[in-house]
């Protein structure tokens, strides 16, 4: 699959690139949704997967560019939280904005990769849920 | 006609035979003391009297020379002439008085017989000594209407004509006889309020009213007023006629102002009196006595405070209110304050009726006399801050937990960043070692088990912060506390019985059931870890009944209260912990036993539900910790009364 990862912090975009790659996905990064939007532009992907805190523009700024788009590629959120924001609002928040599924930092690597596939079948996934 | 005329010529006429004997017997007779002498001075004849006064008989008198009283007499008539001799006059003989007369007479049986003189006396030393006493007693009495400001007054019916003494006129502040009391300018002397009061008691004097205690004001120069009190009464002639009033005025302005300054005064003492009465802090006042210093006032405010009736406390030492939770240091700083008489101010537990303590903000002030030089009293103020306090710290309480809620929630956010590579690159790393590199293969699993292990107590704090809070929904409480007791029996030590009441098996609330695991497993553990091995833990689960709403820690609630409490007989929390003990990283166990995040997670996910937890603690007694959860049922639990904030 063709992915983008939309994630400022190298140390994490690395460890999700990581992870993306041993199940044999294709990675794309970029740092914030500004970057994003521009792959989006000149890329088509499978799925996108972005952090939610970003500087330039937020994860939620971008899912909302990308449906204002009319682009319908699944987003997965990947959220540590946020330090004015609550944890707690994260998943609502994604999900309003035509996310797929929301899966909180730090997770495990077969977390993440069930999630996608899970995703992929189709399915919407809570928060905290069990893949 | 005739017969008449003859018979007073009868009468007349033996005159001539009985002249000397009966004149004789008349004068003896006399009350008077009586000489006959001759203008030689000699004595002729005395009578009885002046016999008995001279305590000698006549034959021995006659032929001498009149002494004593008698030549007394004689010497005052050359001084004062021969006329006013026969007029009479009066003389003091040694302590007597005598009025006397000496006049000429003739013997009347002839013509140009010698002219005799006639000492006569009587004594008038009673009538005198009433007249000086009289005389006295006006003095005295004009000195008493003088230094009693009273005049009198006499007013004439017919005449309106209006007599004053002259004390009447220094009372009016002008000279005796200067103005005419009866004329209509009289007026100008009246107070224009009272004008008419005195114009109505002129029209009852004159109808023959009497007047008593009457009161008017008068103003004489330069503005002074004065009081002026009346009485009258009603004068009638010889023939019982009343023809005038009389009466006396006196000038009471001086007692007048002491009674208004006393009326003033006892208002004033009304209104401070009621003021403490009425205020909404107690207050008490404290007999200087140095030995014992009791209650000599208290407030209905302080009788409320204390529970005690004002009946008990006065008299009473201020030692009633000291009890077992009393701060005996700051007791007896009190009882030295009031001993020096020094002021204070202080917060003490003091003890009430039946022994209930309360916090209180005591105030002391020395009341001084007037004079300021000695302490009359000691004023002590109360105020009941136990609810105060406990508002307050509850207030401080809650911000410090949201402060460090936010706090946590914004570290969490930056770990949780931080631990994403280190847990997936050191596990990737463990798969990237080759089978043989043990070392490096542990090297990286201690790494990613670190990792975990920080990313569940960062998971704890976040439930704290509340920022991750999963959804509640209503669920039967009593089967999911069943479930938790059995998770938390697997984890306690075996010396540890866990005793089990649930006793509300139809109750719902809006819980989740994993946190109500947890707020379970958290409070049982807490438990057993208290009582280092040995001994039970009690954990029940009831609804609340109106009357424990009441005494507990939450607020009055349409559909009531579920209370989850678990009970240990350990070690307890001193005071100071107990403010901190739902602090995130507070622990009060040794080092290494807790992460100390146990109580906050339990604060965070019952807050989470509504609800409340409070904790019941003396130390070596044990602990209580008491879960409020609001009852839930369906379609009505909207209406929520929130009557008083928690």
């Amino acid at each position: 699959m063709n992915i983008l990862l939309v994630e400022d912090s190298p140390e994490v975009s690395l460890s999700v690139r990581e992870i993306l790659a041993s199940a044999g996905h294709d990675v794309d990064d970029a740092a914030n949704g500004k970057e994003a939007l521009a792959k989006l532009a000149e890329h088509s992907y499978d799925m996108v997967v972005s952090d939610i805190w970003m500087p330039e523009m937020d994860g939620i700024s971008l899912l909302k560019e990308i449906r204002g788009a009319g682009n319908d590629v699944p987003v997965v959120v990947i959220s540590g939280g946020a330090p004015n924001a609550p944890l707690t609002y994260t998943a609502p928040l994604a999900s309003t904005f035509g996310a797929k599924a929301v899966v909180y930092k730090p997770f495990e690597k077969e977390e993440l990769l069930k999630t996608i596939d899970a995703v992929m079948a189709g399915e919407t996934v809570a928060p905290g849920e069990q893949v | 006609m005739p017969e008449e005329s003859e018979k007073k010529t009868q009468r007349v006429g033996p005159m001539s035979h009985v002249t000397r004997d009966m004149a004789i017997e008349m004068v003896n007779r006399s009350p008077a003391h009586v000489i006959l002498i001759d203008k030689d001075n000699y004595i002729i004849d005395v009578n009885q009297r002046a016999e008995s006064l001279l305590m000698q008989k006549a034959e021995v008198l006659v032929g001498g020379h009149p002494t004593d009283v008698f030549a007394a007499i004689l010497g005052r008539v050359t001084s004062i002439g021969e006329e006013r001799a026969e007029r009479g006059f009066q003389l003091q003989y040694g302590p007597y008085w005598y009025e006397a007369q000496v006049f000429p007479t003739s013997d009347a049986t002839s013509a140009d017989a010698p002219v005799f003189r006639v000492i006569r006396a009587i004594d008038i030393t009673d009538r005198k000594a009433a007249e000086f006493e009289l005389l006295e007693s006006e003095a005295r009495l004009e000195e008493a209407t003088r230094i009693a400001r009273m005049g009198t007054y006499r007013l004439y019916w017919d005449t309106r004509k209006m007599i004053w003494s002259h004390q009447m006129y220094e009372i009016h502040g002008v000279a005796p006889g200067s103005i005419d009391p009866s004329s209509p300018s009289y007026i100008k002397f009246l107070h224009p309020d009272d004008v008419n009061v005195v114009r109505d008691m002129l029209d009852d004097l004159i109808v023959g009213k009497e007047i008593s205690g009457a009161e008017y004001r008068i103003i004489r120069g330069e503005g002074d007023i004065r009081w002026l009190s009346v009485e009258g009464r009603v004068l009638f002639d010889s023939d019982g006629k009343p023809y005038a009033s009389f009466g006396t005025v006196q000038d009471v302005t001086e007692s007048k102002n002491r009674e208004e300054r006393l009326r003033d005064l006892v208002a004033r003492n009304t209104i401070l009196t009621e003021a403490l009465q009425a205020s909404p802090v107690g207050v008490a006042v404290l007999t200087p006595d140095l030995e014992r210093p009791t209650f000599f006032y208290v407030n209905p405010e302080l009788e409320t405070i204390t529970g005690f009736s004002e009946g008990y406390l006065i008299g009473s030492s201020v030692e009633v209110l000291r009890g077992p939770e009393t701060d005996s240091s700051g007791f007896q700083d009190l009882l030295d304050a009031i001993q020096s008489r020094l002021l204070l101010s202080c917060e003490l537990t003091l003890h009430g009726e039946g022994g209930a303590p309360f916090l209180s903000q005591i105030e002391l002030a020395p009341v001084t006399a007037q004079d300021r030089t000695s302490v009359v009293g000691l004023t002590l103020i109360v105020r009941d801050i136990t609810d105060d306090r406990r508002r307050t710290e509850a207030m401080m309480d809650a911000q410090k937990m949201e402060a460090l809620g936010k706090l946590s929630g914004g570290v969490a956010h930056e770990i949780n960043n931080l631990l994403q590579p280190i847990i997936t690159l050191s596990d990737l790393g463990f798969e990237a070692c080759a089978p043989e590199q043990d070392k490096l293969r542990k090297y990286f699993e201690v790494i990613t088990g670190s990792g975990r292990k920080a990313r569940d107590v960062v998971r704890q704090i976040l439930t704290f912060s509340r920022q991750d809070a999963p959804l509640v929904a209503s669920h039967s409480i009593a089967p999911i506390v069943e479930d938790a007791v059995k998770l938390a029996r697997s984890g306690i030590p075996p010396g540890i019985d866990l005793q089990c009441n649930i006793d509300v098996q139809e109750a719902c609330a809006m819980v989740n059931p994993t946190q109500v695991s947890q707020v379970v497993i958290n409070l049982v553990r807490n438990a057993a870890d208290a009582m280092a091995g040995q001994g039970v833990v009690d954990l029940s689960l009831v609804r609340l009944s109106p009357e424990q709403i009441i005494t507990s820690a939450v607020p009055h609630r349409h559909n009531g209260w579920l209370l989850l409490s678990v009970s240990d007989t350990g070690c307890g929390i001193d005071n100071q912990s107990r403010h901190r003990i739902f602090e995130p990283f507070f622990t009060t166990k040794p080092v290494g036993q807790g992460t100390g995040l146990g109580l906050s997670v339990v604060y965070s996910i019952v807050l989470g539900w509504g609800g409340a937890v409070s904790l019941d603690s003396e130390v070596d007694q044990g602990t209580t910790a008491m879960v409020y959860i609001p009852e839930y049922v369906e379609a009505i639990d909207s209406t929520i009364d929130m009557e008083s904030p928690t």
